[in-house]
């Protein structure tokens, strides 16, 4: 097997509305290999995307740690955790999240500009990505002028422009209609077993998660493993 | 390079709204321009006439000792000639120029821009007291006129004089005989006639209104003056210094205006670049979001609202500067040709147009300040979240 690149203990996530606590995360226990494809099903509100928010390094837990590649994130300053999410996470969006007045290439480039990628790797690298997804003829176009389906594999090219060593996707095809859903699921069992990348989709479409080795059901805020 | 490219994309999307907010900055930017090189032109023109003339100390009617200046004298009263063979005797006067000024009224009813003031002068007056006021045409006043004019090419202009004209001032004709070139100073709105018609004309044989005054000992002209005005107590005399030291006085008020002028423009482009950045992050929130869950840093995003809010006050500023410059010219322009005030025209020059850009700088970094430091603390996750 494959090193654990993501290891979660414990972890807790409550949310104080009002006075209520809401315990989002309750003792979350995964350890996610490289290269590994899992996905996470589960009713709305059941701390899917919270899970994900924290495995991505965009908020800190109430209590409990995220380890990344054996490092505690807790002991990492902010900037640390910026540098981790550019260069090892990519994130996939329901919503897509492309920057309207950039073209897709330039949606693909823009993280390796942050990396100071240089300019000549950088176009090449993007315009083989593109390419691989089938967005060829699309690179000049700007986001409203994609469909759907173009839109998420641009996100996707994206998320893969600084080689990452995980994908987070928070319901990819929440936004697409069935064929699309499929295209998209495919093309990440693709580039999981291709480029060796580890995936965790989150999805509440049982149609989706198949895609992955190993399916998890969250249910209020904890983690029964279907599978694997 | 990318911050730049970054902030020019955002720019253009909100162009319509980019441009207002210019417009808005830029005219507020362009009238500091111009009314701070309106009291610059007023103080070179100031340096150029009273400070150069030919006169140590200067002799106004008591009442006129707080503005010792010949038009203002021209309105508060006279005092008799006679009082210059005694000022003669004083210790150190060594020559003393005696002058009539008036102010004809309804001059030119169907030219309102031309307002002269009548300068009744000795011939000695040319040489000794306004040496740089050189002749165009005709000839300067001469001993045994009697209702002749001299006329400042300001003035000239606008009432389009010529040698031979003649002009009535209460009932009297008087020809032009010469007309003076252009000084850039207060000269040029003159008109000059022998003292002795003047005074006739306006019935005051033998006042005077104003005298310049020429000492022996430059040193001691200060002390020669408090001597002349406690002797005289109807008259107030002042040294060339004082004159500049009051006339600095009330540049001093001019430039507190100026001041407060540049602190309200300077809040204008605030508030005109505060609103349109706090919309502009506003409609934002998920992009910078997604840009944060990338990888940015917090920082980065600070610099990029900033960034934007500095170009766009940096155009303004460039823009309102080169407005501001127009203006002056135009200015200029109107005065020059409607008042032959050739001595009022606005002056431009590089610490003006620095003072602009200044503010144009300190708008676009406090403006910017607030919105970037509101959108870089937000939290990634709820950013994602808004819609
Ligand atoms: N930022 C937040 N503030 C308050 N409550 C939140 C926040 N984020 C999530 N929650 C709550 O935490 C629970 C889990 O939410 P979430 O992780 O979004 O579930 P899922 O993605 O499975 O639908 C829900 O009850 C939700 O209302
Ligand atoms: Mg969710």
């Amino acid at each position: 097997m494959n090193k654990i690149i993501i290891e979660t203990e414990n972890l807790s996530k409550v949310f104080t509305i009002g006075g209520q606590d809401i315990k989002a995360l309750n003792g979350v226990d995964l350890k996610v290999a490289g290269g590994e494809f899992i996905s996470i099903i589960g009713p709305s509100g059941s701390g899917k995307t919270t899970l994900l928010n924290l495995i991505g390094l965009l908020e800190q837990p109430s209590s409990g740690t995220v380890s990344f590649e054996g490092q505690d994130v807790s002991k990492l300053r902010e900037s640390e955790l910026d540098d981790l999410r550019l260069k090892q996470i990519g994130f996939i969006f329901q919503t897509f999240n492309l920057m309207a007045t950039f073209t897709a290439l330039e949606n693909v480039t823009f993280p390796m500009e942050i990396t100071h990628v240089p300019e000549k790797e950088r176009l090449d690298r993007a315009k083989a990505l593109l390419d691989r997804l089938g967005l060829a003829e699309r690179m000049h176009h700007k986001p409203k002028e994609l469909s759907a389906g173009e839109s998420q594999r641009v996100a996707i090219a994206r998320a893969l422009a600084n080689e990452p060593i995980l994908l987070l996707a928070d319901e990819p095809t929440g936004n697409l209609d069935s064929n699309t859903t499929k295209e998209i699921s495919e093309l990440l069992q693709r580039l999981n077993n291709e480029y060796g990348i580890a995936v965790i989709l989150v999805t509440h479409d049982n149609q989706v998660a198949r895609a992955a080795s190993r399916t998890l059901r969250m249910v209020d805020g904890r983690l029964d493993s279907d599978s694997g | 390079m990318l911050l730049i490219k970054l902030a020019a994309r955002n720019l253009s999307r909100r162009r319509a709204r980019s441009i207002l907010t210019i417009i808005g900055v830029g005219i507020a930017i362009a009238f500091t321009v111009t009314i701070l090189s309106m009291s610059e032109g007023l103080m070179v023109s100031f340096e150029n006439s009273i400070a150069k003339q030919g006169a140590d100390i200067v002799i106004v009617p008591k009442e006129a000792e707080a503005y010792p200046y010949p038009d203002v004298a021209a309105f508060v009263g006279s005092f008799p000639e006679e009082l210059l063979d005694e000022i003669e005797q004083v210790d150190n006067v060594k020559i003393t120029f005696p002058v009539f000024t008036a102010i004809p009224m309804d001059f030119m009813p169907e030219k309102p821009g031309a307002m002269p003031l009548l300068y009744g002068v000795t011939p000695e007056y040319f040489p000794e007291v306004v040496p740089y006021l050189g002749l165009a045409e005709g000839r300067y006043i001469e001993a045994g006129d009697e209702f002749t004019i001299v006329a400042g090419s300001g003035i000239a202009k606008v009432a389009e004089l010529s040698p031979g004209d003649s002009l009535e001032f209460r009932g009297k004709s008087f020809e032009v005989v010469g007309i003076l070139e252009s000084s850039g100073s207060m000269d040029d709105g003159m008109l000059y006639t022998p003292l002795k018609g003047l005074q006739e004309a306006y019935s005051k044989p033998g006042q005077l209104t104003f005298v310049p005054i020429k000492v022996n000992d430059i040193s001691r002209a200060e002390e020669t003056a408090e001597e002349i005005s406690d002797r005289w107590p109807i008259v107030s005399a002042q040294t060339q210094k004082a004159m500049v030291d009051k006339f600095s006085d009330l540049m001093g008020i001019v430039e507190a205006a100026n001041v407060g002028l540049s602190a309200v423009a300077l809040l204008i482009g605030i508030l005109f670049i505060l609103s349109t950045m706090i919309m502009a992050v506003g409609e934002r929130v998920k992009e910078i979001g997604t840009m944060r869950a990338i990888g940015m840093h917090r920082s980065y995003i600070f610099q990029l609202v900033i960034t934007e809010s500095l170009i766009t006050s940096l155009i303004a500023g460039v823009i309102g500067c080169l407005c501001g410059y127009l203006l002056s010219l135009g200015i200029t322009y109107i005065i020059s040709e409607f008042f032959g005030l050739t001595y009022f025209a606005p002056m431009v020059n590089a610490r003006i147009f620095l003072t602009g850009i200044v503010i144009a700088i300190v708008v676009g970094a406090l403006a910017g300040l607030y919105p970037a430091w509101r959108i870089s603390k937000t939290n990634i996750v709820q950013a994602l979240r808004y819609e």
